[in-house]
């Protein structure tokens, strides 16, 4: 959003950021995104810099991978430098998420576990 | 650790590319006769799992519209997980359901009837079961609730 008397406002889902983080996410350094004091803001700028290019040049530790057979799909747990955790998952429409799990999930089983909200039925296939 | 996301990467890309040996894009899924309460599968975030009966606590949907179709709350493309029609199939709601809810609509089908998704492939369920719509937590929406609820 831009006044004519020159001012302007960046925001995303009604935050307010930066230019870069809109116009050039993938312009940010590690080190931007990881002395982001703002919680919102530090989520949108992994968001839009791409969480597997994160993962990759943080320097996340893997803790757990899988290959699901029932899915079909690849998996790892990561957990980054400020301790948060990403469940890394291929999906069968070809696309890759990074699904946010809690500090105390130690494998990949457990965090399909917590995402599945505690109550595991038998999955025979995912779409 | 760059290797496993790039393993991960590579593998997506495979199944995009629809050269994957069993996983392809939008590829339909059905349950079977055989399927029993406490079978289930994902449509995306979207869990459907075969129940016995009902849940407590749910209230009958009277005179279901078109929008009823739609088992996902929501106005994102994520969300579009719809009931390809209303015929034959008996609606029951949790008395609160919202997008913070973990569980969503039971259906009771007299009906064969599928779930379609714009991306992801469609889900036929039989005629005689009944299922129940469960979401995928998300850890970063409970996070924000837990930073506003702090401010």
């Amino acid at each position: 959003m831009e006044f004519r008397s020159g001012w302007g406002l960046w925001t995303i889902e009604g935050i307010p950021v930066d230019e870069q983080i809109v116009m050039k996410p993938e312009t940010q350094t590690i080190e931007q995104i990881d002395k982001e004091q703002n919680q919102d803001v530090r989520a949108i700028r992994i968001n839009r810099f791409g969480w597997p290019r994160y993962i990759k040049e943080s320097g996340a530790v893997c803790r757990d991978e899988r290959k699901n057979e029932i899915e079909g799909t690849l998996e790892a747990l990561f957990r980054c430098r400020d301790g948060s955790q990403r469940l890394v998952v291929t999906c069968p429409t070809g696309r890759v998420f990074a699904l946010g799990v809690p500090g105390e999930v130690k494998t990949c089983e457990q965090s399909q576990h917590w995402l599945a909200g505690g109550k595991n039925f038998r999955v025979l296939a995912r779409t | 650790m760059q290797a496993t996301i790039e393993r991960i990467e590579k593998h997506a890309k495979i199944i995009q590319s629809g050269e994957h040996e069993s996983v392809r894009p939008g590829q339909p899924w059905e349950f079977s006769a055989a399927c029993e309460p406490g079978d289930g599968c994902w449509q995306g975030d979207l869990g459907i799992e075969i129940v016995e009966a009902v849940p407590a606590g749910y209230v009958e949907v009277v005179n279901p519209t078109e929008d009823d179709r739609q088992l996902v709350p929501g106005n994102t493309e994520g969300s579009k997980h719809c009931l390809d029609s209303l015929s034959g199939v008996k609606m029951y709601r949790p008395e609160e359901w919202d997008e913070e809810s973990l569980r969503g609509p039971c259906l009771v089908l007299t009906e064969e009837r599928k779930v379609l998704h714009p991306t992801h492939g469609p889900v036929t369920v039989p005629a005689g079961l009944t299922i129940l719509c469960r979401y995928q937590r998300e850890w970063d929406k409970e996070l924000v609730k837990e930073r506003r609820t702090r401010d």
